[in-house]
């Protein structure tokens, strides 16, 4: 029993020490933990009547990871305790506790040393010195914050006193003497008292007590006991930079974890990856869990990051097991604030941002252009234009879409709580006006956590979260002729109007798609989504080792569009309206049994079962019509005044019926087993209801062991490994069901004709789950007291039965069939490094490193060699085939197309001619050297010479994460880079060839071949053979990057230049500095959305912006 | 120590269990058929099809699908390898370049999209083929329904085998996906073709519906015109059947003496056959593809721009061959057929002969595939003359002199297009082989500029496309090879070679 002896520092006062946890009934079970434990573990929460002492300080124990020391003889005049706090502070629970004890305690590093009360004869023996001073000062702690209950004693003494609500205390101390300022998660820090000045300390939050308990599935743990792969955000990380929206807060601070902004516009997208696509059918986003309840509606977006305790993201298949058919593409665990403090704490937020386009395509002056196009086509401009443009005119076509954004996010809330109950409040609104003309995004939500305990078995919990946001035009994700493909192509020569002041519509001689101008400030387009979470929550504690949870929440969305598409956008005049309604509605109903004890000290068994059932449903109906009297003046709102009315209507449903066990086991607090087993049922596989989906999972702490203890090296050292299964039914409903739609059409006439295709002709009755098996190993490594940490994992991911769309050849009526083939793997590190370099009384410097490399390969389509990308093509007049493909033996998101080699020279006009070329045009890589479709003798470049070119995954990313406080000052500074990524930017070979949808050469760096100017890229103007590819490696781009994503600087306001609440103002930049070769608006973005397939393509996709952002922050 | 265990059961415990048991009583009465789909918004094909206007939806189905083909100028494009057009010899026309120039890509993106859309009206009809026993409909209804189903999967077909040969044959809906379906063999495909146009005649309705634009659905008249074209395609390369000539000129025959109920005539004026006033009412068309722009996706892109010149806005798509211009024989045809005069100022509106240096292409423009009231617009509501009842006289004139000697009624019908076009009679008494390339020449001139009778399917089935070729203007965009009988068919689209290497 002595097997933790080694633990304990060596006081003189201290003697043989055992542990408590013998026999003894817990009185918490973690289910119960898991309601409150949004903290840090310094909180308790605990309801007792009577209970022995032993069993109150395990049930502290088990929620601080405090250990209590004490001689066991003392117990013997314990008295029983009557306690009932929740989420309290320990020096209060402790308080408490030892309230009416004949016996006190003192908190060594992270053991409670239980002492009896020294006899007041001693104190009398203490001889009291003549010069004692009345000291008095004030503590605080993290953002300035008062507190209360902290320790303040005199080294070398027993004296000592603790501070008042307000932070204060005053104490009687000589000339010389030391005081020891401590409180449960900060540093200890000493001050010599130096006479009757007043003592103000901040202290200093102490980095290994940061987060050690996580919130698991249907569960919390503590951190060290894990054996899954997760990897923890908390609201600390991202606190110096103003975020927008969750995924902003994660972006770059998690190993594994791949956040992509696909869009900048204001209230836009962002994808996250974790480890990797599985999927190329099924989809591959993570699954979303807040405070219990599985989304199934509502974007990671929809949620506010101000209201956000910490995220958790579950990355191995021990921890995301546990979800089941659901927890393939890992699991986003958030937990929200709750009240903490007795009095209420306010905290408001001002962010305002002014933002600005990062990169500007660098294009020809209207006179180079009009000389260049002059070359290609004599006579396009005449002599007069030219003089003209000499003089002036023309457009800047970028300048005139693009223009200065303005954010504003002002976010307020308050947190507190009683004796039987906690609340939290937010309200939040942003207005942000995007960096493109005319587009702009506003919200507004509010959110109520409340918590009361019933009785001292029954808690209840509700939270509610409401929101509004409203995008205007900011849906245009980049497509074929949007303004933004538009500016870079459009004819700098031309002008935004026509002489009599009406717009140009064409440009004549260059892009066929429409003006920008015209089209930007003319549409029309209001995204209203108003949304809801409501969690009601039951914990009962039946018994003190069985505890019942039940969870039951909706989430759900009320979706709006309306749009009108002005005639200056659209290919058919004269334009359309458009409205939308949906609904969506997720439902869950969740029972959670937990069963907790400890057995003979040593085997920690906590055993939990589940019965889920969840229901999703969505439906709406969207009309629209064209042209008509009242177009566009009535906008969407007089439909039946248009031409060519359409409607329709939509709905889909589907159910999911679980059950799911696990067992936690650990063997004297050193060996630790985790099983999961989870059915599901789900309803979108009708010929195969049910999927299975196991986990195990082992771990070893060694930190506790003797022989690597004796080392003196590690505060932690924990070796883990995993291995499961996890599902993916990312699939539509009703997707196995061969469908027929109902269009309409006039043939001429006005009354519109019904006619009805084949929407689904080969739906798959046979569907059934994806299944992808994870194996994890990992190491857990802390250093200097946890100061240095390092977690490490290299896994496996092997997903099978893939939801894969496959291609339908036109012959059968073209298309795609969703069906179960082929398998993927993903092969890759993540690494997470953290460490506090300095610490010291001005100077605490934060820093974490993660870094994720993966390999993707497609290991097998089910015997096809490839499938086709997604997008079946760009576009006629750009690509006419895909320019991705899916390949085995390939990662996903691989680029199928010509390798370009240059230009012919003269000296190779044998060669061309062979290809009926001439010196002076494209030069592509003819892989099977030579023969026409009929097999003859004749060399020709076709779709057989197409080879892999490239790869839209990053070799390897990493983000760097400092925060660094001097005194009242603080910086951060936070990096994230991609390696080895590359873009198709159609956006650049539209501007720089000329295409189908292009008829000219905008960009500047274009410099034609002529037999004096020997180009070996660019081909030259006046070939009539010439053969342009766009989906070939010439518009490949490597699109690795580092970025600045944030640098900020704060300065809070010291309380002795404005008494009362403290302030902190702050600058901040985002996307300041891009490091990139990238030759187009942004690296980081994809017209392609969510896309994996068709990852890397620019193609007028809305760019992120520079930002600088200035923040005041008051917190009281 | 004091501990709870089994033994302590007491009246609150007992309420405890009470409680449990509900909560579990809660859990296991939930509903048991919820995994059970309910796919309300899914209307199967024999749920459709079990309705009275679900066999009417999926034959106007058929013919939406044909007119995707004729709604952009790929129609046009994949016609450039006839004599009659050539393409921009810059610019951003790869595609139609590649045509004109005999050197397909299987990238090329028009020659997919005709494949595409012609294999989806196959697919179209031959769902209705395998399901229509399922509708309630009347038998005149079925059987109108079904000879429109037969009708058109025949027209997609001669397209498909007149551009690419042997192509893929699938004459039913299966929801088995076949990734090895070989190319049939041309002649199994005119049997296709010849077997759904008799079913068609046998079928569809005994005259065509006089309430409708003309020749907007196909009625028995409309399948002989169509089998009159088709033996007479058979009858020339690559079948040379030459038997078949008798049975064009038969079938040709029976249209042209019941003209008058078909409602078929020879408009007086050729200048009449492209105007919007007549673009509803055209007595001439035999099969016409009806748009209308106002509603969304129901235009016609074919239209206003692709064969306009860029000076005014057009897109340059493509435009006359110099040497078919020039060739071309003066007259009233030539003026309705070609724009030579071109607008270089949009402004001051002043134009210029198209050969001026101040325009930017030097070349003619067909005058018939522009639209003259909506002329700077992607979309038009202009209708595709699929036939006119022009190439119904051209096909007997010719089928009867191939078969029976070029005689009195042979001349009739051909002088008819002639005297329209302001031209002389042809001389008489020529041999059948000299009327018969009198006739083809005629046809050039009649459907110049890529009007689907094509001078290019003429010049294959003649096997004349060589010697044509030659004729080529030296200032004219240059082929990249003179073409041989290789260069009579297109490659199959890649994307169907990359799923079905058989294809190749």
């Amino acid at each position: 029993m002595d097997f933790k002896a080694f633990f304990i520092p060596p006081q003189r006062d201290l003697i043989k020490t055992l542990r408590i946890m013998k026999l003894t009934t817990l009185l918490v079970c973690a289910a119960f933990v898991q309601a409150s434990a949004s903290g840090y573990s310094q909180n308790v929460t605990l309801t007792a009547r009577r209970a022995p002492l032993e069993t109150v300080f395990s049930s502290i124990e088990k929620q601080t990871g405090y250990t209590f020391y004490y001689k066991t003889e003392l117990f013997e005049q314990a008295k029983k305790v009557n306690i009932a706090v929740k989420n309290e502070r320990l020096p209060k629970v402790l308080a408490i506790c030892f309230a009416e004890q004949p016996f006190t305690y003192e908190i060594i590093g992270k053991t409670i040393v239980v002492k009896p009360v020294p006899p007041a004869t001693e104190l009398k023996e203490e001889t009291i010195p003549d010069n004692l001073a009345e000291i008095s000062g004030k503590i605080t702690g993290v953002e300035g914050a008062p507190l209360s209950g902290a320790s303040v004693a005199i080294k070398g003494t027993k004296t000592g006193t603790s501070t008042d609500a307000e932070g204060r205390f005053t104490i009687s101390a000589q000339k010389g003497q030391v005081l020891v300022i401590s409180f449960i998660g900060y540093e200890s820090r000493e001050v010599p008292v130096n006479g009757g000045t007043p003592i103000n300390i901040q202290l200093v939050a102490s980095a290994e007590l940061q987060g050690d308990v996580v919130v698991v599935g249907y569960g919390v743990q503590k951190k060290t006991d894990l054996t899954g792969s997760l990897a923890s955000v908390s609201v600390k990380d991202f606190k110096d930079q103003p975020v927008l929206d969750v995924t902003s807060a994660l972006q770059g601070r998690a190993a594994g974890v791949d956040v992509t902004n696909v869009s900048g516009a204001p209230g836009g997208y962002t994808k996250i990856r974790i480890r990797g696509a599985n999927s190329i059918g099924g989809g591959n986003d993570p699954l979303l869990v807040i405070d219990g309840l599985q989304l199934g509606t509502l974007n990671i977006n929809d949620i506010n990051p101000d209201d956000i305790e910490n995220v958790e993201i579950l990355k191995d298949a021990s921890a995301t097991a546990i979800y089941g058919s659901r927890g393939a593409n890992g699991v986003i665990l958030i937990t929200t604030k709750q009240g903490k403090t007795e009095k209420p704490r306010i905290n408001l937020t001002s962010n305002t941002g002014i933002s600005n386009r990062a990169y500007k395509y660098d294009l020809l002056s209207p006179i180079a252009y009009a000389e260049l196009t002059n070359q290609a086509t004599p006579g396009t401009y005449s002599e007069d234009d030219l003089a003209k443009l000499r003089q002036g005119g023309g457009t800047d076509w970028q300048d005139e879409i693009f223009r200065s954004g303005l954010n504003q996010d002002y976010q307020a809330n308050v947190g507190g709580r009683s004796a039987r109950s906690s609340y939290f409040f937010s309200g939040r609104y942003i207005n942000q006006t995007g960096i493109l003309k005319n587009s702009e995004f506003r919200k507004f939500a509010v959110r109520m956590n409340v918590e009361t305990k019933l009785t001292n078995r029954i808690n209840l919990g509700v939270s509610a979260f409401v929101a509004r946001g409203k995008g205007f035009n900011n849906q245009d994700q980049g497509n074929l002729s949007n303004a933004v493909q538009q500016s870079v192509i459009w004819g700098p020569a031309e002008s935004i109007f026509n002489p009599d002041g009406s717009y140009q519509l064409f440009d004549p001689h260059g892009a066929i798609g429409k003006n920008p101008v015209a089209q930007i400030l003319n549409n029309y387009q209001n995204n209203i989504q108003n949304s809801g979470i409501i969690t009601g929550k039951l914990n009962y504690r039946i018994f003190d080792f069985l505890t019942l949870d039940v969870i039951g929440g909706i989430d759900a969305g009320l979706q709006e569009t309306d749009q009108v598409t002005s005639k200056y956008s659209a290919f058919g005049t004269p334009g359309s309206a458009f409205r939308n309604y949906g609904n969506a509605l997720n439902m869950q109903w969740s029972n959670i049994l937990t069963f907790h004890k400890v057995f003979n000290t040593i085997h920690d068994l906590t055993v939990t079962g589940v019965y889920e059932q969840q229901k999703n449903n969505y439906d709406g109906t969207s009309a629209n019509g064209a042209g008509g009297s009242a177009f566009p003046a009535l906008l969407y709102y007089s439909l039946q005044s248009t031409n060519g009315q359409q409607i329709s209507s939509y709905y889909g449903m589907s159910n999911l019926r679980s059950y799911v066990g696990r067992i936690n086991y650990a063997l004297m607090n050193k060996y630790l087993l985790t099983a999961t087993y989870r059915a599901d049922g789900s309803s979108k596989f009708p010929n195969n209801h049910w999927g299975y989906f196991p986990s195990v999972a082992a771990g070893w702490k060694l930190s506790e062991e003797e022989f690597i203890r004796d080392l003196n090296v590690f505060s932690n050292f924990k070796v883990r490994g995993s291995w499961g299964v996890t599902g993916n039914q990312g699939v539509t409903p009703f997707v196995t069901i061969p469908g027929i739609l109902i269009g309409q059409t006039t043939q001429g006439g006005s009354a519109p004709i019904n006619y009805a295709y084949i929407n689904n002709g080969y739906g798959d009755q046979n569907l059934k789950w994806e299944q992808t098996t994870t194996t994890d190993v990992g190491v857990d490594l802390g250093f200097f007291q946890n100061r240095l940490n390092l977690s490490a994992d290299y896994f496996v991911k092997k997903t099978k039965d893939l939801l894969l769309q496959v291609a339908i050849p036109a012959y059968e009526g073209g298309g795609t069939k969703l069906t179960n083939v082929g398998q993927v793997q993903n092969k890759g590190l993540d690494l997470q490094i953290s460490g506090v370099p300095v610490n010291t009384k001005n100077v605490t410097w934060n820093v974490a490193l993660n870094f994720t490399s993966y390999r993707n390969k497609v290991l097998s389509l089910g015997g096809p060699e490839f499938i086709e990308g997604t997008t079946n093509a760009i576009g006629n007049g750009i690509i006419p085939s895909p320019p991705t493909r899916v390949i085995v033996g390939q990662p996903i998101g691989t680029y199928f197309g010509y390798n370009f080699l240059g230009i012919y020279q003269e000296s190779e006009a044998d060669e061309a001619a062979r290809y009926g070329l001439s010196p002076g045009d494209s030069k592509y890589q003819d892989v099977t050297n030579g023969k026409d479709a009929s097999g003859n003798e004749l060399p020709a470049i076709d779709g057989s010479d197409r080879v892999v070119i490239g790869n839209a995954l990053p070799d390897y990313t990493w983000g760097l994460n400092n925060s660094i406080r001097f005194k009242d000052l603080e910086i951060n500074l936070f990096i994230m880079a991609s390696q080895g990524n590359d873009i198709l930017n159609i956006d650049y070979a539209a501007a720089a060839t000329r295409i189908g949808d292009s008829r000219t050469i905008t960009a500047a760096d274009v410099v034609p071949w002529t037999p004096e100017n020997k180009s070996n890229i660019w081909p030259s103007l006046t070939s009539s053979s010439n053969q342009e590819r766009i989906a070939s490696s010439k518009w490949l781009q490597d699109a690795s990057f580092v970025r600045l994503k944030n640098l900020s600087v704060g300065y809070r306001i010291p309380s002795s230049i404005i008494r009362g609440a403290p302030i902190k103002i702050s600058v901040s930049g985002q996307n300041l500095i891009t490091l990139t070769s990238f030759k187009g608006f942004d690296p980081e973005i994809s017209s392609r959305g969510n896309s994996d397939v068709d990852n890397g393509i620019a193609l007028g996709a809305y760019p992120s912006a520079r930002t600088i952002t200035f923040s005041l922050n008051v917190n009281f | 120590m004091a501990m709870k265990t089994f033994n302590d059961f007491n009246m609150n415990d007992m309420k405890k269990y009470c409680y449990l048991a509900v909560l579990i009583f809660l859990i296991l009465g939930c509903k048991r058929d919820a995994l059970k789909e309910d796919p309300r918004n899914v209307l199967s094909p024999d749920v459709l099809f079990g309705t009275t206007e679900g066999l009417e939806y999926a034959t106007t189905n058929i013919i939406t699908q044909f007119s995707e083909m004729y709604a952009n100028s790929q129609c046009v494009g994949i016609m450039e390898m006839g004599d009659d057009l050539t393409a921009h010899p810059a610019s951003n026309k790869q595609d139609f370049r590649e045509i004109d120039r005999f050197a397909v890509s299987d990238a090329n993106a028009r020659i997919q999209g005709v494949w595409t859309e012609m294999y989806q009206c196959i697919q179209a009809s031959n769902l209705l083929l395998s399901k229509y026993q399922l509708s309630p409909a009347s038998q005149d209804v079925k059987d109108r329904c079904v000879g429109t189903a037969h009708f058109f999967r025949a027209l997609a077909y001669s397209n498909l085998t007149r551009s690419w040969g042997k192509v893929p044959l699938v004459d039913s809906f299966s929801t088995n996906i076949n990734y090895n379906t070989p190319k049939a063999e041309v002649a199994e495909v005119y049997k296709l073709i010849v077997s759904d146009l008799q079913k068609a005649e046998e079928l569809l309705p005994e005259t065509p519906n006089t309430n409708e634009y003309p020749g907007l659905k196909p009625f028995k008249g409309t399948a002989r015109a169509f089998l009159a074209q088709v033996y007479l395609t058979m009858a020339g390369w690559p079948l040379n059947q030459t038997d078949h000539y008798a049975l064009s000129a038969a079938k040709a025959k029976e249209v042209i003496d019941n003209a008058g109920s078909y409602g078929y005539e020879i408009l007086p004026e050729i200048t009449d056959l492209w105007t919007w006033a007549n673009n509803y009412t055209n007595k001439e068309i035999v099969l016409g593809l009806y748009y209308n722009k106002t509603v969304a996706s129901n235009g016609n892109m074919a239209a206003p721009l692709p064969s306009q010149p860029e000076d005014e806005g057009g897109w340059f798509d493509y435009w006359a061959e110099l040497s078919f211009f020039n060739r071309f024989p003066e007259g009233k045809r030539k003026d309705a057929t070609f724009q030579t005069m071109i607008q270089i100022d949009a402004t001051t509106h002043d134009s210029v002969p198209w050969h001026d240096s101040k325009t930017l292409a030097r070349h003619p423009f067909f005058k018939k595939y522009q639209d003259d009231v909506d002329r700077h617009d992607w979309w038009g509501s202009r209708t595709q003359q699929i036939m006119r009842y022009a190439e119904v006289l051209l096909n007997y004139a010719e089928a009867k002199a191939m078969s029976d000697g070029p005689d009195a009624s042979a001349y009739d019908a051909v002088n008819t297009i002639r005297r329209r076009a302001g031209d002389p009679d042809l001389v008489s008494g020529l041999s059948a082989v000299a009327f018969r390339d009198s006739v083809i020449a005629e046809r050039g001139w009649e459907f110049a500029g890529g009007e689907p009778p094509s001078r290019f399917y003429d010049l294959i089935r003649t096997e004349t496309l060589e010697q044509e070729t030659a004729k080529r203007d030296p200032t004219d965009l240059p082929l990249q090879h003179q073409p041989t009988h290789a260069d009579y068919w297109l490659p199959v689209p890649i994307t169907d070679v990359s799923l079905n290497p058989a294809l190749k």
